[in-house]
């Protein structure tokens, strides 16, 4: 598959240990290179990579579309992939995630407005990378930090029961898909 | 701006919870029903859930993970015990929470349902002498807030006079709460000069412990029926022990296992002769610790070089140990011993083991399966169990490497399953196989009859009423499962009599065109709790297939790659799909279908 880029790729950081870079398009059309230590961070494209055969050789030649990911999320998270790729694997949290300090580094990448935080983390999820989601969840929970009920139901747009309700209602109403 | 935490996907809604804070969550679950059912779904749980009722009303947790939160309820209202606002205290610091009107119980009840807490741990009334309207008021606030709610421990630790309004405050708990709590801490008898009858009645029930600042009479303390007993200042004299101790020999206090009590005398040397005049013992002169659990937590170490063994006629044996102190004080201890199993299972189940699986399995044996929080695997086949009393004399012992057999004393099998369990802290059965087969009268469907009202998940293999009127499997599949796995094949209308967010049927062999009357039904209405179906399905040519399913139906085409969580049988799957088939039912619920051809 080749896409040819409308825009100029975006050379995030030059990779000189390891020789294999991938291509990837954003919905948006942006092109990012990616080295393979820090691909692997994201499960979702590693999989795709593995299953459709890329090789150092060939890996140039097919970028890759993602096209529920836009340009401006790509490139945070083709940055913070770059950045982590040598750290070390951590153990899986099973339930509790909660001891941890974000980095000065990731806190200055995460310092982005709340919808922007919103997509950045759908993209993530969507792509599957566990250490960026930790870290983006850590931003939304420091939100909730020393804050009451009512700070909250402001802060995270929480409806109460009886909004709830009425948005279930008009949802009902609204005609549905058709064939 | 806003944050739109709930309309993030299940994943990293959960993972943005779990980076917050106990009162922070609590918060978040007071917002709307949905907010709470969110983070209940955290599973997190509690060692601790303490109410303390004073001036106001506090409630002390402490969660399984040793952060320490304690909340101070504030702005209880009259007439209704409605609350708005909250003082709320960790490590950190403390926060002033006002929020919109919430009836007290309704608020404890939320708060022990997010936590999975499934009994108050301790009740501590603190009230002393304030006024008999104020009394009034704390003890009609109690009753609305916790009444009804499991107690493990009720606490009247304060000292109190009991010839005042807060003796008779202290006897209006006891009558509400002693029945239903195991454990009973006093700070005094509230009844000490009234008629011994009335502290006897509450003496009696069946506590796991008692701890007091008594006094209490020695024919109090032989109408005690609690496993534990700590009196910390009495009326006894060494005479009185002496007829305890005589009392005890012949069959009085058969549950007593651990007994201490401290008192004075004048002359610390006679002590010891007239404690055990008359009485059948021998002297062990050695130093050692003994060690025991009081009130379900509380360890207790006596260092002592000497020792007294007694024994009682039913060959049950018991230690004394005695210690003086200055100011010819003694403290006096008599530890039962026989039954050697309840003091080591109380200090087994304080290691605060936990299991990930409990699973029972019924052939021709009964077999447990036990998985340790720390991958360890153990089975347990339990072999010997006798008609008709169900007892238990053996057990096959098979881990990793090795198998065992162990004989005993009878135990009731149900009895030994329940310490088992409470041992591991291990609140319910995981699974329970059933894999009898044609082997007499004891069949499948008295199997399915006596668990399927229980249990949250079904997996059956046969259909036990094969051949029979569909109407009794339909009763059972139109409980409210969690999920159902089988592997037997039902019809349509049996699956539309089901009531389970998820079913899984692995033996199915639906036409298309029955496929295709269930969607039609479900987008009418059936199913109405439906959230997954994986279903099998055969059709001569799969080119036609598609069309067959979707006859009549209206619905949308999709192709982007997306990702769905659903928990199916208690676990978290994730499914990948490309394409898709969107439909919608009149109600606006929104269902994908996916299908993927088999080439057999």
């Amino acid at each position: 598959m080749s896409v040819e880029p409308e825009v100029p790729i975006v050379q995030v950081e030059e990779v000189r240990e390891n020789p294999v870079l991938y291509k990837i398009i954003s919905s948006d059309n942006h092109v990012f290179t990616i080295s393979e230590h820090a691909v692997k961070l994201s499960k979702t494209l590693w999989d795709l990579i593995t299953n459709l055969g890329l090789t150092a050789e060939n890996a140039l030649d097919n970028p890759i579309p993602v096209e529920n990911v836009n340009g401006k999320n790509m490139e945070t998270i083709v940055q913070f992939c770059e950045r982590h790729k040598y750290d070390e694997e951590e153990p899986e949290y099973t339930n509790y995630i909660r001891e941890f300090v974000l980095p000065e580094w990731d806190r200055q990448l995460l310092s982005i407005d709340n919808e922007e935080l919103f997509q950045l983390i759908l993209a993530t999820n969507y792509l599957d990378i566990q250490k960026l989601m930790d870290y983006c969840c850590r931003v939304i929970g420091d939100m909730a930090k020393d804050k009451t009920p009512e700070e909250l139901r402001i802060i995270y747009g929480i409806p109460t029961d009886a909004e709830d309700d009425a948005l279930e209602r008009s949802a009902s109403d609204s005609p549905g898909p058709s064939g | 701006m806003t944050f739109r935490l709930f309309h993030l996907p299940q994943k990293p809604l959960l993972d943005a919870l779990r980076c917050m804070e106990n009162p922070e969550l609590i918060a978040i679950s007071m917002l709307s029903s949905k907010c709470r059912e969110t983070v209940k779904s955290l599973n997190l749980s509690l060692k601790r859930f303490v109410v303390t009722v004073n001036r106001k009303m506090s409630i002390y947790m402490i969660d399984s993970v040793d952060s320490r939160l304690r909340l101070s309820v504030s702005g209880i209202e009259m007439p209704g015990f409605r609350l708005n606002g909250l003082r709320v205290m960790t490590i950190g610091g403390s926060n002033d929470w006002n929020f919109e009107e919430i009836d007290i119980r309704k608020w404890i009840e939320n708060l022990m349902s997010t936590y999975h807490c499934p009994e108050i741990t301790s009740i501590e009334i603190q009230r002393t002498d304030l006024g008999e309207l104020e009394d009034e008021y704390s003890f009609n606030l109690v009753c609305h807030a916790v009444e009804g709610i499991k107690v493990r421990k009720l606490n009247l630790d304060k000292p109190m006079n009991p010839d005042g309004i807060a003796g008779k405050y202290a006897q209006n708990a006891l009558e509400l709460f002693s029945k239903r709590t195991k454990y009973l801490s006093l700070s005094c008898n509230p009844y000490q000069r009234e008629d011994p009858v009335k502290i006897q009645k509450v003496l009696m029930q069946n506590f796991n412990g008692i701890s007091s600042f008594g006094p209490f009479s020695i024919d109090d303390i032989l109408m005690t029926n609690s496993r534990t007993l700590r009196l910390n200042s009495s009326k006894t004299g060494v005479k009185d022990l002496n007829r305890f101790i005589k009392l005890w020999m012949a069959g009085s206090n058969p549950r007593l296992r651990f007994f201490s009590v401290f008192d004075r005398e004048a002359e610390a040397e006679t002590l010891l002769p007239k404690l055990l005049r008359g009485v059948p013992h021998i002297t062990i002169n050695k130093w050692r610790t003994y060690k025991t659990i009081v009130m379900g937590d509380e360890i207790i170490h006596v260092h002592n070089n000497r020792a007294i063994k007694i024994r009682r006629k039913d060959g049950r044996e018991a230690t004394i140990l005695y210690i003086t102190l200055p100011d010819d004080n003694y403290i006096i201890y008599i530890i039962a011993i026989s039954m050697l199993s309840s003091k080591c299972r109380e200090i087994v189940k304080s290691l605060n083991f936990s299991l990930k699986k409990f699973d029972v399995t019924v052939n021709r044996n009964m077999s447990i399966h036990m998985e340790s929080s720390v991958y360890s695997r153990l089975a347990l086949r339990v072999s010997g169990v006798q008609m008709p009393g169900f007892r238990l004399n053996g057990l096959q012992v098979f881990a990793i490497g090795s198998s065992n057999d162990w004989k005993f004393e009878e135990i009731d099998i149900r009895k030994w399953i329940e310490n088992l369990m409470s041992t591991y802290h291990c609140p319910e059965i995981t699974s329970i196989e059933i894999q009898r087969t044609d082997l007499g009268e004891l069949e499948d469907d008295y199997s399915l009859k006596l668990f399927s009202k229980y249990a949250k998940f079904l997996t059956f293999d046969c259909n036990p009423y094969q051949g029979d009127d569909p109407v009794k499997i339909q009763k059972t599949l139109m409980q409210n499962f969690d999920g159902v796995k089988s592997r037997v094949r039902l019809s349509i209308d049996d699956i539309l009599m089901t009531n389970s967010r998820t079913l899984n049927m692995h033996n199915s062999n639906f036409g298309v065109k029955d496929l295709n009357r269930f969607i039609k039904h479900w987008m009418a209405g059936s199913n109405p709790r439906l959230e997954f179906l994986d279903i099998f399905s055969k059709e001569a040519e799969a080119d036609t297939a598609l069309a067959k399913l979707l006859k009549g139906i209206k619905y949308r085409k999709t192709e982007k790659l997306r990702v769905n969580e659903v928990i199916v049988m208690g676990r978290n799957i994730q499914i990948k799909w490309s394409r898709a088939i969107e439909i919608r039912r009149k109600d606006g619920k929104e269902a994908t279908i996916d299908y993927i051809p088999l080439t057999t």
